[in-house]
């Protein structure tokens, strides 16, 4: 499954239970798509071998990618981080709950790419105690339209529910990130435009990044 | 919203929540390693969609009780 749609679904988990604080819902969303971390040793790699992306992708991401960071023991991980930086609103009670919260969705992270991450790419349940790897034959590989679906639901479902409840998984990069969705989706005037012009082109750069990092890995082709 | 709805999206939530552990960390080692078995398929599926479904039941009551 896309990056967006880990981030997106574990946001709407988080709201969905009903976690009041901003702070706490990202640390959630975050989780989720936090086993998608292992993407930054094929980038290490893209540099190690002067962008020559076969070498990259046969000496690490084959290697790397669903191993170290999509298992019970990165979920044990995220608990532990979620728990340390969670809000002290709701107290050590509070704070072990967005914790459980975290450790969920990156555990809902793990069964989604085991539904939707393509039979090639077997995650490592157990890891580090086993080695055993858990995949199913008939998983959806990232093009497929399964995937393209969900990732669409998502993209329109935030703008959507960023219209009508007033917030949104932008809240993700920030409050003034998450205000500026719910003005563009509700057409409404900003109160000072000049003071976010700026924060307006870093947003739609993220957005266009986004896009590309989706699309890249699938050589901006859909199958359908 | 309906609150027996409401209820019943929560309990479905948490079912489809620990059902999604279950076939992620216990299901290849108690049940079956086999990746093509169709049984797993068919709960797997039935449980991403009882998972989303509830999920999209209870912001749908959140935008209700908001307004």
């Amino acid at each position: 499954m896309q990056g967006p749609s880990h981030l997106v679904l574990s946001w709407c988990f988080a709201e969905s239970v009903g976690l009041r604080s901003a702070r706490d819902r990202s640390i959630v969303a975050w989780a989720g798509l936090a086993p998608d971390v292992d993407v930054l040793a094929y980038l290490g790699a893209l540099l190690y071998y002067r962008l020559d992306q076969g070498l990259a992708f046969e000496n690490v991401w084959q290697v790397v990618h669903h191993r170290y960071t999509h298992g019970l023991g990165f979920v044990l991980l995220t608990g532990i981080v979620s728990y340390a930086v969670a809000s002290q609103a709701g107290g050590q009670k509070g704070r072990g709950g967005v914790a459980l919260l975290a450790m969920l969705a990156s555990a809902i992270h793990n069964f989604c790419d085991l539904v939707g991450g393509g039979p090639t790419w077997p995650i490592y349940p157990l890891w580090p105690l086993s080695e055993t790897t858990w995949s199913a034959s008939w998983s959806w590989t990232i093009g497929e339209w399964p995937n393209v679906v969900i990732l669409m639901a998502c993209l329109a479902g935030t703008l959507l529910y960023a219209r009508l409840a007033g917030r949104s998984p932008f809240e993700c990069f920030g409050a003034r990130a998450d205000r500026w969705l719910v003005r563009v989706v509700r057409q409404e005037q900003a109160a000072a435009q000049g003071d976010a012009g700026w924060l307006r082109w870093i947003v739609w750069g993220a957005l266009i990044l986004a896009t590309v990092a989706v699309l890249a890995p699938l050589g901006f082709q859909i199958s359908l | 919203m309906n609150p027996v709805l409401a209820s019943c999206a929560r309990g479905a939530l948490w079912c489809s929540v620990v059902l999604i552990c279950v076939l992620t960390f216990v299901w290849p080692f108690v049940v079956s390693p086999d990746p093509a078995q169709p049984a797993f398929k068919l709960v797997a599926i039935t449980v991403l969609l009882l998972f989303l479904l509830s999920m999209l039941v209870l912001l749908a009551e959140r935008l209700a009780s908001r307004r």
